[in-house]
């Protein structure tokens, strides 16, 4: 069977609503549910967990990092509206982590003055580029004797086609039947 | 013996035959409840060497920062983008040459995540020739790196549910149907199923807003890994088949059974219209009184004694009685 192992990745883009939900209304509205196929079930990603894969160093206000992980000087090439000119990954984590706690479950109730301040442009991506499956292939054919014939000789016999236009057969060596 | 190539065609990769690995929803960067990069690195490494075993628990995930700019932009990030050092085929040319702009933040944030995380090695030990040839066979294992936009829901305060399906745009196609076991296909792989059961799970718990609760299903649950496709494979086969649902639907018959009453009530003054008279003028009752009236002007006695001398009367009369009775429910 041509059976092989072939990868796969998929995407997934988190954001956070782009109307006002309602003050009690904001919880998890920025998780996706994604589908797991180890678990054979849907899952849900929040907002928050990705956050934190995104692994960008925090720092106090002492300018002491006190998570270590990408530096937050690192600029994005498209920032958003509310992030103006500084295109930098710490203003980027602020503005997500504010998304992260008005949506987590121990929220506050948000008004919409509040949610008026908040980046809608913030985006997360969470990637899983190494689906594996086992995948069948096919071979499909033009029907005829023009495509190719299907030989059948004893176990010896050789072909070759080693050349362009010269190809030999070197018929088997088996003693005549008696 | 081929002699004509150009008459072949070797379809690659027409239907999935049993899972591996990489399909789960879990962080390469998580580890006892908490983010690092280091650890991201080693899972990466340890899930595409397989270096535990097999049908092993590995990491799937990896999660980028981004803008919805980077989304709008020409040059930008719109439904497939390249994890590793690869590039694509219109990042190698152009004006922003070898500029990694489809990867989430640009190419500053790719240099950072390619430094910390190793990405590049990702395609360590791959049989090169074999991948610019794009040969069916190659020597070693391919990693791969493009991710197309994959189906996912997300939140929607418009619809009913307050979830939307994002349809996947790459290797499945946009109807791809998520979730195949056997067991679980009536609840959740066909969306407008999937939709009603997080509804009425979503009224019974007040913090599942949108479809939690699908999360902790986990009735039939199957194992992980590669060790699990050999039983895997099988069920979904047939689950994932539309002859495995009903052919017809089933209409209740609830409402039938109701108005059949209504319907016998209506049948006997059709009866009578037919000429086949209800009870109380059938041939039957008039057999009956005959009966009755002999009975009456019978010798005095018991009444078993005006029977005996009435048999015949007596008999006549069933025999009317039975015939009137079989043409009245006939008719």
């Amino acid at each position: 069977m041509l059976t092989r192992s072939s990868q796969i990745g998929e995407f997934y883009v988190m954001s956070p609503p782009q109307v006002f939900p309602g003050e009690k209304s904001m919880q998890h509205s920025c998780d996706i549910l994604i589908f797991d196929e180890e678990a054979d079930r849907h899952v849900r990603v929040t907002w928050a967990e990705a956050l934190a894969s995104c692994c960008i160093e925090v720092k106090n206000e002492g300018g002491e990092v006190t998570k270590p992980g990408i530096e937050g000087d690192t600029k994005l090439s498209y920032a958003t509206d509310k992030m103006g000119e500084d295109r930098s990954l710490a203003t980027w984590y602020k503005a997500a982590n504010a998304w992260a706690d008005a949506t987590s479950d121990a929220a506050e109730p948000t008004t919409a003055d509040a949610f008026k301040a908040l980046d809608k442009d913030i985006r997360i991506v969470v990637a899983r580029p190494f689906i594996e499956h086992l995948m069948h292939n096919a071979i499909m054919t033009v029907a005829g004797r023009d495509t190719g014939a299907t030989l059948f000789g004893p176990a010896d016999m050789q072909l070759s086609a080693s050349h362009g236009t010269t190809r030999t057969w070197q018929g088997p060596s088996h003693a005549p039947p008696r | 013996m081929v002699t004509k190539p150009q008459n072949v065609l070797i379809m690659r990769d027409v239907a999935c035959a049993g899972y591996v690995a990489g399909g789960n929803a879990s962080f390469f960067t998580k580890y006892d409840k908490t983010h690092t990069l280091e650890r991201a690195r080693t899972a990466l490494q340890e899930r595409l060497s397989f270096s535990d075993d097999v049908g092993a628990k590995y990491g799937s995930m990896l999660a980028f920062p981004c803008t919805e700019q980077q989304f709008s932009a020409n040059q930008g990030l719109d439904t497939v983008m390249s994890v590793t050092s690869r590039l694509l085929p219109w990042e190698v040319t152009g004006v922003n040459a070898r500029n990694h702009s489809s990867f989430p933040g640009g190419e500053q944030v790719f240099r950072q995540y390619n430094q910390m995380l190793g990405l590049d090695s990702v395609h360590y030990g791959e049989d090169m020739k074999a991948a610019e040839n794009q040969d069916f066979i190659s020597q070693g294992s391919t990693n791969n790196a493009t991710c197309f936009l994959g189906p996912h829901r997300k939140f929607d305060p418009f619809t009913s549910n307050f979830m939307s399906l994002v349809p996947g745009q790459g290797h499945f196609g946009p109807d791809a149907i998520p979730g195949v076991s056997s067991s679980h296909i009536q609840t959740i792989a066909l969306f407008p199923y999937t939709f009603t059961t997080q509804l009425q799970s979503r009224f019974r718990c007040a913090e599942q807003r949108i479809g939690l609760t699908c999360t902790k299903h986990t009735r039939g649950r199957t194992p992980a890994g590669a060790g699990a496709r050999a039983s895997r494979s099988r069920p979904r086969a047939t689950a994932w088949s539309r002859s495995s649902w009903r052919s017809t639907r089933r209409w209740s018959t609830a409402s039938a059974r109701r108005a059949a009453p209504a319907a016998a009530a209506a049948r006997a003054p059709a009866a009578a219209a037919t000429g086949h008279p209800a009870f109380p003028l059938s041939p039957g009752f008039v057999a009956f009184a005959l009966l009755l009236a002999r009975l009456g002007r019978a010798r005095r006695g018991s009444v078993a004694r005006r029977l005996r001398s009435q048999l015949g009367w007596c008999v006549c009369a069933c025999l009317v009685w039975a015939l009137a009775h079989s043409v009245g429910v006939r008719a």
